[in-house]
C-alpha cells in the first residue's frame, strides 16, 4: 500500500474532535410539560456534563468515518503485481548530451560527435514514455537536475548520457548524486583522435592526444603571463611565457597554496640563467617537509605519465640530486635537491626538456599537490574514464516498488489512479449506519422520557 | 356492567352525555346500591324483603292485595350544592388523553346531574378569563343543561385564586349547603385550607376532590427530562431517575397533608386518579360519604 499524498495523514489529528464532542455532550433532554415544579427541586439538578464518553458505539462509528475520509485523501494505492507490471512497462528517460569542446570537434565528415549524440538521443526520446533531452558542457552537473525531474514523473527512471567521457566528464561522486532508484546508461560517442588540433582556453591550449578511451591533455601556451605565487619559477626569458601559461593551467588543477609560508620552493627550467650555479651548490634536503614534498612529487601519477610522453636527451644525475620523474626511455626529466636561492634555503626542482612539454604543468600540479594543505587538494584529482569504469557506473532502472519504497510519488497519482474510492464507499456506508444509530438513539430517548 | 374506561370517557365530546353515562353507570352498578331512597315524596312501591323497615310497609295495600309492599320515597330536602372547579393551568395535564381538567369537568357535570336529579339546587363557582365566574345554585333540568354547557365551555389556564373562589362560592350560597371543590390543590395550600375551614365553620358541608394523574403521582419518566411548569412556564432540567424517590416522598407527604388537614377540618376528602373510571371514583366517594353519615345532607339517594 502506498500513500501518494501522505501529508493528508496530518488530518488524523482531527480525530480528537469527535472524542471531545462526545466527552462534552450531554444526553438530550426531553421537554415535558408538568403541572408543578414544586416538588422537583433545583437542588437535585444533575451536573449537566459528566466526564465520561457518551454513546461509545456512535463515537467509534464517527471516528471510523473520519479516519476513512482522511485515508482516502492520502490517495492510497495498492501496488499489486499486475499494477507493478503496468507501471514497470513505462520508463521516463533523461538524455544528457555532452557538448563540451572535445565533442564539438568535427570529424572528417564534418559532423561533430555532439551532433550524432543529439540525433541518437532524439531517436531514443521518441520511443520513451516521458523524456527530456539536456545538452550541457558538463554532463556530471546535469545529474541532480535529471534526478529531480525523474522524481516528478512517478515512473521508472533512467538517465542516458552521450559523451566521449574524456577527463573529468564523470566520476563516482557525480554518479552518486543520481537517486539510486534510477538507472544510468552511458553511451560513448567516438570523438575525433586529434594530435595537433586543439582548443583554446583563457589559460592555454588543450590538445587531445590518442583515442577517445584514453585522453591526455597536453599544454601549449598562448596566454598572457601572470605572477605566480608560492613557487619561484626560474626560466630563460625566451620560454618564460610558456612556463607561465603552464603554471596557470596547473593552478586550475592544483592551486599552489603553501601550507607553511616559510617553505620555499623553486622550479628551475632548462636555460635558466642561474641553473648552473644552483646545481653546483645543491645539496641533499635536510628538512622533513622537503623530503615529503619530493616523495609526493615522485609518486605523482600525472607527472610520471606526462614524463613518459616527453623525449629528452639522455643524461645522468647523481647525488645530491634525487630523480623524481623519468622519460619512457629512462632518462631523468625532473630531479630535486636543496639549494640556496636569494639567500634562503629552498627546495629546488630541476626540469629538463622543452618548456612546452606536458611534464611542465604536470610537475607544477604535483608540486601544488605536495605543498598545499589537504582541503585545497580534495576533489581535484582527475580521473581517467575507461570503458571498464563506465560499466561500473552503469545500472538499470529500479522497479516501481523500489520507487515506492524510496518515497517517489507514482505517476498513478497524476493519472488519478487511486484506491481512495473504496475508502469513500465504506465511509458512506458507515455514514448511513451513523444516521440510523442517531435516529435509534432519538427514538430511545423519547421512549425513555415517556 | 363494566365501568366506562377513562379512554372512552375522554373520547366523548358531549359533556352532558358523558355525565349522564357516568350517572347511569353509578345507578346500574353490579353490586347493591348503597343509596336508599327516603324522603318525604312517595315515588314507588317495592316488594317487601326481610329486613325492610316496617314503618315503610304499606298496610293499606296489604289489606287490599294481601301482599307486602314497601313504600319508597324521593328525597325532598332541597340542598344547594356549589361546585368549585379549578381552572388553573396545572389541571391541563396530561396533554394527551384524559386531562385532569376534563376529568374534573366530567365529575362536576355528573355530580350536577345527580344533585339535580335529586331535586336539589346546583351552582358553579370558578374563574374564567381572569375573573370570577358564578352560576347560582338552582334546580330544574333547564338550569342543569345550561350549567353543563357552561362547564363544557371552560378552559384551564386562567388565573386561579382558590381561597377567594371557595370563600366567595360559600358566601353566595344563600342558605346552608354543600361546597364541592374539585382541584389538584397545588396552589396556595395554606390559604385554601383556611378558606375551607372557614366555610365549614359557617355550617356548610365541604368536600374536596383532589385530582392526580398517574404520571404526576409516580413521576413515570426516565433519563434527563426538561420539565416545564404549566403555570409559570419555568423550565428545569432534571434526571428523572435520581429524583423519583425524593419526589414520590414529597408528593406522598403533600397528599397526606391534604388528607389529614381535611379530616382535621371536617372536610370530606377524596383522592381521584385520572386512570380510574369516573363513575367508580364517584361511587367510592359517595359510598364513603354515606358511611360517614353525610348522605342525607347533599348528594345521596341514587338508589331506586
Amino acid at each position: 500500500m502506498s500513500w501518494q499524498n501522505p501529508w493528508a495523514l496530518l488530518g488524523l489529528f482531527a480525530l480528537v474532535l469527535p472524542v471531545f464532542i462526545h466527552l462534552l455532550s450531554r444526553k438530550r433532554a426531553v421537554l415535558q410539560k408538568f403541572p408543578s415544579l414544586r416538588f422537583l427541586n433545583a437542588t437535585r439538578l444533575l451536573p449537566t456534563r459528566s466526564p465520561h464518553l457518551t454513546d461509545i458505539p456512535l463515537l467509534l462509528v464517527r471516528l471510523a468515518i473520519l479516519s476513512l475520509a482522511i485515508l482516502a485523501l492520502t490517495q492510497p494505492l495498492w501496488v499489486s503485481a499486475s499494477r507493478t507490471q503496468v507501471l514497470n512497462s513505462s520508463v521516463a528517460r533523461v538524455f544528457v548530451v555532452d557538448t563540451s569542446a572535445s565533442m564539438r570537434q568535427p570529424a572528417a565528415s564534418g559532423q561533430t560527435p555532439a551532433d550524432s549524440a543529439r540525433t541518437l538521443a532524439q531517436q531514443m526520446a521518441a520511443e520513451s514514455k516521458a523524456s527530456l533531452v539536456v545538452q550541457t558542457a558538463s554532463p556530471a552537473e546535469a545529474l541532480p537536475g535529471a534526478s529531480a525531474w525523474l522524481n516528478a514523473q512517478g515512473l521508472r527512471g533512467e538517465v542516458v548520457m552521450f559523451s566521449d567521457f574524456s577527463f573529468g566528464t564523470l566520476d563516482r561522486a557525480s554518479v552518486e548524486r543520481l537517486s539510486p532508484v534510477f538507472g544510468l546508461q552511458l553511451v560513448r560517442v567516438p570523438s575525433v583522435a586529434a594530435t595537433d588540433a586543439g582548443y583554446a582556453t583563457t589559460l592555454g591550449r588543450v590538445v587531445a592526444v590518442g583515442d577517445s578511451t584514453a585522453t591526455r591533455a597536453e599544454w601549449s601556451v598562448d596566454g598572457a603571463s601572470t605572477q605566480d605565487s608560492g613557487v619561484l619559477l626560474l626560466a630563460p626569458a625566451t620560454t618564460r611565457d610558456l612556463i607561465e601559461a603552464g603554471a596557470r593551467a596547473a593552478r586550475q588543477v592544483a592551486p599552489r597554496v603553501l601550507a607553511d609560508p616559510s617553505h620555499r620552493i623553486a622550479v628551475v627550467f632548462d636555460g635558466a640563467p642561474n641553473r648552473a650555479t644552483l646545481m653546483s651548490n645543491a645539496q641533499a634536503p635536510n628538512q622533513k617537509w622537503m623530503a615529503n614534498a619530493m616523495l609526493t612529487v615522485r609518486r605523482s601519477k600525472g607527472l610520471s605519465d606526462a614524463a613518459a610522453q616527453t623525449i629528452v636527451g639522455d643524461t645522468t644525475v647523481t647525488t645530491p640530486f634525487a630523480v623524481l620523474a623519468r622519460t619512457q626511455q629512462g632518462s631523468p626529466i625532473v630531479f630535486g635537491a636543496q639549494a640556496t636561492v636569494n639567500g634562503a634555503r629552498t627546495l629546488v626542482f630541476f626540469h629538463r626538456g622543452p618548456a612546452s612539454a606536458l611534464s611542465v604543468p604536470a610537475l607544477l600540479v604535483a608540486i601544488g599537490e605536495a605543498i598545499s594543505d589537504n582541503t585545497v587538494r580534495s576533489g581535484r584529482e582527475t580521473i581517467r574514464v575507461t570503458n571498464a569504469q563506465l560499466q561500473t557506473f552503469e545500472r538499470t532502472p529500479g522497479d516501481v516498488s523500489a520507487s515506492v519504497n524510496a518515497g517517489v510519488p507514482l505517476a498513478a497519482n497524476r493519472a488519478g489512479l487511486s484506491d481512495a474510492r473504496w475508502f469513500w464507499l465504506i465511509a458512506l456506508l458507515l455514514l448511513g449506519l451513523e444516521t440510523w444509530m442517531r435516529k435509534q438513539a432519538d427514538i430511545q430517548a423519547s421512549a425513555d422520557a415517556t | 356492567m363494566s365501568s366506562l374506561s377513562p379512554a372512552v370517557v375522554a373520547a366523548i365530546d358531549d359533556l352532558e352525555l358523558a355525565a349522564r353515562l357516568v350517572v347511569e353507570g353509578l345507578r346500574t352498578g353490579g353490586h347493591r346500591s348503597p343509596f336508599r331512597g327516603h324522603g318525604a315524596e312517595f315515588t314507588q312501591h317495592r316488594v317487601y324483603r326481610a329486613g325492610d323497615d316496617l314503618k315503610h310497609l304499606d298496610w293499606k295495600l296489604f289489606g287490599r292485595s294481601d301482599r307486602l309492599f314497601t313504600r319508597q320515597f324521593r328525597e325532598t330536602t332541597n340542598v344547594a350544592v356549589m361546585i368549585v372547579l379549578d381552572t388553573s393551568a396545572s389541571m391541563w395535564y396530561p396533554e394527551q388523553g384524559l386531562s385532569k381538567f376534563r376529568y374534573a369537568c366530567i365529575l362536576a357535570a355528573a355530580l350536577a346531574h345527580l344533585v339535580s336529579d335529586q331535586g336539589n339546587a346546583v351552582g358553579l363557582m370558578t374563574m374564567s378569563q381572569g375573573k370570577m365566574a358564578y352560576w347560582p345554585a338552582r334546580g330544574g333540568k333547564q338550569h342543569l343543561r345550561s350549567l353543563i354547557a357552561r362547564i363544557d365551555r371552560l378552559t384551564p389556564g386562567d388565573a386561579w385564586n382558590p381561597a377567594q373562589v371557595i370563600a366567595r362560592g360559600a358566601e353566595l350560597l344563600q342558605r346552608r349547603g354543600m361546597v364541592l371543590v374539585i382541584s389538584d390543590f397545588y396552589d396556595s395550600e395554606d390559604e385554601t385550607r383556611r378558606a375551607m375551614r372557614h366555610v365549614v365553620r359557617r355550617g356548610h358541608d365541604v368536600a374536596m376532590l383532589q385530582l392526580m394523574s398517574p404520571d404526576e403521582q409516580a413521576l413515570a419518566f426516565t433519563g434527563q427530562v426538561e420539565f416545564e411548569d404549566l403555570e409559570s412556564g419555568q423550565r428545569r432540567l432534571i434526571d428523572a431517575n435520581s429524583i423519583r424517590a425524593p419526589y414520590n416522598r414529597d408528593i406522598e407527604e403533600f397528599l397526606a397533608r391534604c388528607r389529614n388537614g381535611a379530616v382535621r377540618d371536617g372536610v370530606d376528602y377524596a383522592l381521584m386518579n385520572t386512570d380510574t373510571p369516573p363513575e367508580r371514583a364517584l361511587r367510592d366517594f359517595l359510598l364513603r360519604r354515606n358511611m360517614n353519615g353525610a348522605a342525607s345532607r347533599g348528594i345521596a339517594g341514587i338508589g331506586r
